[in-house]
């Protein structure tokens, strides 16, 4: 991952995060890898155990909700950071013409997750940026964080993901944040394909990191942007 | 956001059919499920289901033609700035994912003979070429994401989101959108290996 994540993650870190409660409902590899026994388990005895299989079915159910809730945490923090850059307006030119399309496309990701999700979608946290949408510079660099973060933080969940549906609509995200992170970088001035592989972001490190920042706030954001009121989602 | 009627594209029917004949025997016999379960925890090449097998092979044929792009690029020696340097990087990078598909499948392979035409001959045409062979690939792996199994999806996403990247880049060198959609369109992989046809000699 880049430096600027390194930076970020250097910083005292908020346990209060919003996003801290979503990872916490992701299961675990231990519990995967127990709810894969199992399911073979039901299996392998074939048609006597149906309750069997719909409890595994219904555990797999929670586990995907859980994971695409974690997604949309991380939707609403990257949809709201460009929703208050774009407000703000202190872009200009390239920068300004990504802030508006990556926030539209972060912004029909936040959208279609409410939409799968229904009643058992996440509600956003209040963010607070701290002054990183008032200069290009800070934006820059806040918003590579965020996007090699995001394709992290996908790339852990994909293979977690039960149902086909949800996988489909996943990938197809995941994808796009990788452009994100390529053409905000691009913008940069550094490479935008780094590595030839791209790691995975553990669900705590994501949380870490992001917590670091101190953008989640619990409590409605104080203003602390000259320029604009806080945007809430 | 859907690819309904795109699964099981990657297989050609008579190898589907056989595959479910086969899957249909092996839930009868009585050691079925502790073989299962065998060949689940073992990562070697030769525990690669079929269907697992025949995506990392459809991959296989994607990075060929990258890698074979890029290093006839380079050979030909007519790009310069920008445009030289996304050759080197993703290039190497394509090379690094040829390896370690064939890592995956267990052998190496012989990539056949690409033809790229004047693709190579100045950076403008270079670029053009480079952003419709990113772009179908990931569309082409992205369609892919619902036919491996998942052990195969948490290697190869690794590969997906850095092709993503040298879309993304080789379209800003394009001068055009990185990211013209919010979520990249799926694509089979009969209409992937249909894109890639001109390039096959």
């Amino acid at each position: 991952m880049s430096d600027t994540i390194k930076t970020l993650a250097l910083a005292d870190i908020d346990i209060d995060g919003a996003l801290r409660e979503t990872a916490e409902r992701l299961p675990t590899r231990g519990q995967l890898l127990r709810r894969g026994a199992q399911a073979t388990a039901v299996g392998v005895l074939a048609t006597g155990l149906l309750p069997g299989t719909a409890q595994a079915r219904a555990k797999h159910a929670d586990n995907d909700v859980a994971i695409l809730n974690f997604a949309l945490t991380l939707e609403y923090l990257q949809a709201a950071f460009y929703t208050q850059a774009e407000r703000v307006g202190a872009l200009r030119g390239a920068l300004a013409k990504q802030a508006r399309v990556v926030g539209s496309h972060e912004r029909a990701h936040v959208k279609a997750f409410q939409e799968t999700l229904g009643r058992r979608a996440a509600k956003s946290p209040s963010f607070n940026f701290r002054g990183t949408t008032d200069s290009p510079d800070a934006f820059r660099a806040t918003a590579v964080a965020f996007e090699d973060l995001a394709v992290g933080a996908y790339k852990e969940q994909l293979p977690k993901i039960h149902s086909d549906r949800y996988l489909a609509a996943a990938v197809a995200i995941h994808s796009v944040e990788a452009r994100h992170a390529a053409w905000i970088r691009y913008l940069a001035g550094i490479v935008p394909a780094e590595h030839a592989f791209d790691a995975s972001l553990p669900d705590d490190e994501t949380v870490q990191i992001v917590n670091a920042t101190h953008f989640v706030t619990l409590h409605a954001p104080q203003t602390s942007t000259q320029h604009a009121p806080e945007f809430t989602g | 956001m859907s690819t309904d009627g795109d699964r099981g594209d990657v297989l050609p029917r008579a190898a589907l059919i056989k595959r479910v004949a086969i899957s249909l025997g092996g839930l009868s016999a009585a050691g079925a499920a502790a073989a299962g379960l065998a060949s689940a925890s073992r990562s070697s090449a030769s525990s690669l289901s079929s269907r697992d097998r025949e995506v990392l092979e459809f991959a296989l044929r994607f990075e060929q033609l990258q890698t074979a792009f890029y290093s006839q690029a380079l050979r030909d020696g007519k790009l310069t700035g920008q445009a030289k340097q996304f050759a080197k990087i993703v290039g190497q990078q394509e090379q690094a994912h040829l390896r370690y598909l064939e890592r995956a499948l267990g052998h190496t392979s012989k990539a056949p003979a690409f033809r790229f035409g004047d693709a190579t001959d100045d950076n403008t045409k270079f670029i053009a070429t480079a952003v419709k062979i990113e772009d179908t690939g990931v569309a082409a792996y992205n369609g892919q994401a619902e036919n491996m199994s998942r052990t195969l999806l948490g290697s190869i996403d690794r590969v997906i989101s850095v092709e993503a990247r040298h879309a993304a880049w080789a379209r800003s060198l394009a001068g055009i959108l990185p990211a013209p959609v919010p979520d990249d369109v799926p694509i089979t992989a009969s209409k992937a290996l249909k894109t890639i046809k001109p390039y096959l000699g």
